[in-house]
């Protein structure tokens, strides 16, 4: 059984620690306290009358976020990679159970299956690595949403469409924003194996980025631990993608025992194009006060043509962080202060979902 | 995915795991916790109170490890080791045996991905020495080298890589080099993960997030080489797949944190169809739900010491790790 009292004086221990800028942190679910509740974080409310005494809260100006708050976020980012990822190996998009919740549930546009994928012809690796992360994202989905239980915010309106020339989609509005390709150009990452490549540079190193810059808000230790262990599967994912690019995009040698392989150049420039795009949508000055970075993109190759620059790292060999902020500036293709657009063209679900101002 | 997918089997994996005398925080998941039907029961117990381990500590350990980490990608890429300045601190220093400059000729690929780890490492001994200051332990006797009884080539016999009494060198080749490196990465991702909910600094905890995802993304790199380099040469992948399976021997049979990287059949679940199976790579190490593993710091002392027994040197660290965390229980 719940031992409802201690499970809560734990938290407003954790919580009293927590004393960061962010403030004081509430695990308010949103419903009533109920033993027997579905979920820890839905039963977590508001029904002060089961807390046992604690330290008094310290107010904070600002409306606090939860860990519920930021699993949803990362939930709903999930959502957008599993899908692009599901159809884009498979053929199709995720089961109906998979996208239920609170806020409002929204379709998925565009999406299908890469036709190389399809019909086994293409790079052999190239498939087996799609379906790999394909999975993983689609496991990420059901485990966050297990996590969250009746917390678990729906899927939102997600557009993963190339679109038209005259009506572009997401995938278009960002190769346009990178200069992939023209005004007068459609880029559809279903089109053959590199283009998807691409399309999943768009995400990967976001979600990187995303998971290091949540990892501060999480208040559970359990969650944090989960929180940690998906940003590693981002970072391989990432890793994974970058390198794939990287050698296709350079080629290799003949050696004595293999042929050479021609160098594919517009995967090296379309990375670097991308990842330019990106470090322009969420702002490009270094944030003193707030510690938020501008700079903190960086594509595959770097000044030095004998070194690779796989993992995007600061001078401390570390990743960087984005703000939720900065994330959806990225994932709304809009680097104003803005609650929709690109990838979510209805915005996301729950309490974050406003991107920062940064245009 | 199976009905493992949930958040129970994970919850208990980290508790069947945190035998260290340092487990703080339990979480106990009832079955009925994450079902529609929806009961109670996430209970948590405190733990032990205090938590035994500083931030020093923690941090140290992770410092002792990138000392190992970082000469070795420096003599692989370069063919020299750290300067004396970066290897000072408190504890024994000790030097580092062996090391060579791999010859890289028929991969270039694989020599620029050796620069760039070895400078993301030597920068992670200089991130970690600048956070303790005065408190860094120096870098302990380091063995890197080539003989029948080095560690790496303790290692590769364990692994069936060579037979007993045979060295390997994994400076030899870019595929060797690869390998050799292939025993260190997925152990750091592991390694981080499972230290940083002992650390109470944010900022340290976002920095050692951090680090653990470059660690994520090194070991991406080595094991996608070899996975692809696997085509013509299969015994790539399988080499990695033994290491992996020393490493799941050493750390202890309860609990299998490490995964091969041979491709696996998976039957795609939770998609609007049903699917059939389907071969995938095994680039990423991640449990039912996508989740990277957490090893303890005795476990991975387990690993960097080649001993499964408890103990407090061996295999790459012939003297021991330096600082509070050096010693291992004996692996189950």
């Amino acid at each position: 059984m719940t031992d409802i009292q201690t499970k809560l004086e734990i938290f407003d221990r954790i919580a009293t620690r927590r004393n960061e800028r962010r403030g004081f942190l509430r695990f308010a679910g949103g419903g009533a306290l109920a033993v027997g509740g579905a979920s820890l974080l839905a039963a977590c409310g508001n029904d002060d009358s089961d807390l046992a005494p604690g330290p008094t809260p310290t107010p904070t100006p600002a409306p606090a976020l939860n860990d519920a708050d930021v699993l949803n976020f990362a939930l709903q980012l999930e959502y957008l990679e599993a899908q692009f990822y599901a159809f884009a190996v498979f053929g199709v998009g995720l089961n109906a159970s998979l996208l239920t919740g609170t806020g409002t549930q929204g379709a998925v546009t565009g999406g299908r299956q890469v036709p190389e994928f399809a019909n086994g012809t293409g790079d052999a690796v190239i498939r087996e690595y799609a379906r790999e992360i394909a999975l993983d994202e689609i496991a990420h989905v059901a485990f966050l949403r297990s996590a969250l239980g009746t917390a678990a915010v729906a899927q939102p309106a997600i557009n993963i469409s190339a679109g038209t020339v005259a009506s572009p989609g997401s995938f278009t509005a960002a190769a346009r924003a990178a200069g992939l390709v023209t005004a007068n150009q459609i880029f559809d990452p279903y089109e053959n194996e590199n283009n998807f490549l691409l399309g999943a540079f768009i995400f990967e190193d976001v979600g990187v980025s995303a998971y290091k810059g949540a990892s501060v808000l999480i208040a559970n230790k359990t969650y944090l631990e989960a929180a940690a262990g998906i940003l590693a599967a981002e970072a391989y994912h990432a890793g994974l993608v970058r390198t794939v690019l990287y050698r296709r995009g350079l080629g290799t040698p003949a050696t004595p025992t293999t042929a050479a392989v021609a160098a594919v150049p517009a995967l090296i420039t379309g990375a670097n194009a991308i990842s330019n795009a990106r470090d322009s949508l969420d702002g490009t000055v270094t944030n003193t006060s707030t510690g938020v970075i501008g700079d903190d993109d960086q594509g595959i190759t770097g000044t030095d043509a004998n070194v690779s620059n796989i993992v995007p790292t600061d001078a401390n060999g570390i990743v960087y962080s984005r703000s939720a902020g900065q994330v959806l500036n990225i994932v709304y293709l809009n680097g104003a202060s803005v609650s929709s657009g690109g990838f979510f063209p209805a915005g996301l679900n729950g309490n974050i979902k406003t991107s920062a101002a940064n245009a | 995915m199976t009905e493992s997918n949930h958040l129970i089997d994970a919850l208990d994996a980290r508790v069947e795991r945190r035998n260290d005398r340092r487990e703080f925080f339990k979480s106990v998941v009832g079955a009925a916790a994450m079902t529609a039907a929806g009961a109670t029961a996430m209970t948590l117990s405190t733990a032990a109170a205090a938590q035994s381990v500083t931030d020093a500590d923690v941090l140290n350990f992770a410092l002792n490890l990138e000392y190992l980490e970082a000469q070795f990608y420096s003599y692989a890429a370069y063919g020299t080791g750290l300067d004396n300045s970066l290897l000072t601190g408190t504890g024994t220093q000790g030097a580092v045996r062996g090391g060579t400059q791999v010859n890289f000729n028929f991969d270039p690929r694989v020599a620029e991905y050796a620069r760039e780890i070895a400078q993301d490492e030597i920068a992670h001994v200089r991130f970690l020495r600048t956070a303790l200051g005065s408190a860094a332990v120096a870098q302990p006797a380091i063995d890197v080298s080539v003989s029948p009884t080095s560690a790496f080539s303790v290692a590769a016999q364990a692994a069936g890589l060579v037979p007993a009494g045979t060295a390997f060198n994994p400076y030899s080749s870019p595929e060797n080099f690869l390998l050799g490196a292939f025993i260190f990465e997925d152990v750091g991702v592991t390694a981080y993960k499972g230290a940083a909910p002992l650390l109470t600094s944010k900022t340290y905890l976002e920095a050692a997030a951090g680090i653990l995802a470059v660690e994520a993304y090194h070991s991406a790199i080595v094991r996608t080489t070899l996975y692809a380099k696997g085509i013509a040469v299969p015994a790539l992948r399988t080499s990695a797949d033994a290491i992996s399976n020393a490493r799941d021997r050493l750390d202890g049979a309860t609990l299998d944190l490490d995964q091969g990287i041979s491709p696996l059949s998976q039957t795609p679940t939770n998609l609007s169809t049903t699917q059939a199976a389907v071969q995938a790579s095994n680039i990423v190490p991640l449990d039912a739900n996508g989740v990277a593993y957490s090893r303890s710091t005795s476990q991975v002392l387990n690993i960097v010491y080649l001993n499964g027994s408890a103990a407090s040197a061996g295999g790459f660290f012939p003297a021991g790790l330096n600082g509070t965390i050096r010693t291992s229980t004996t692996s189950s």
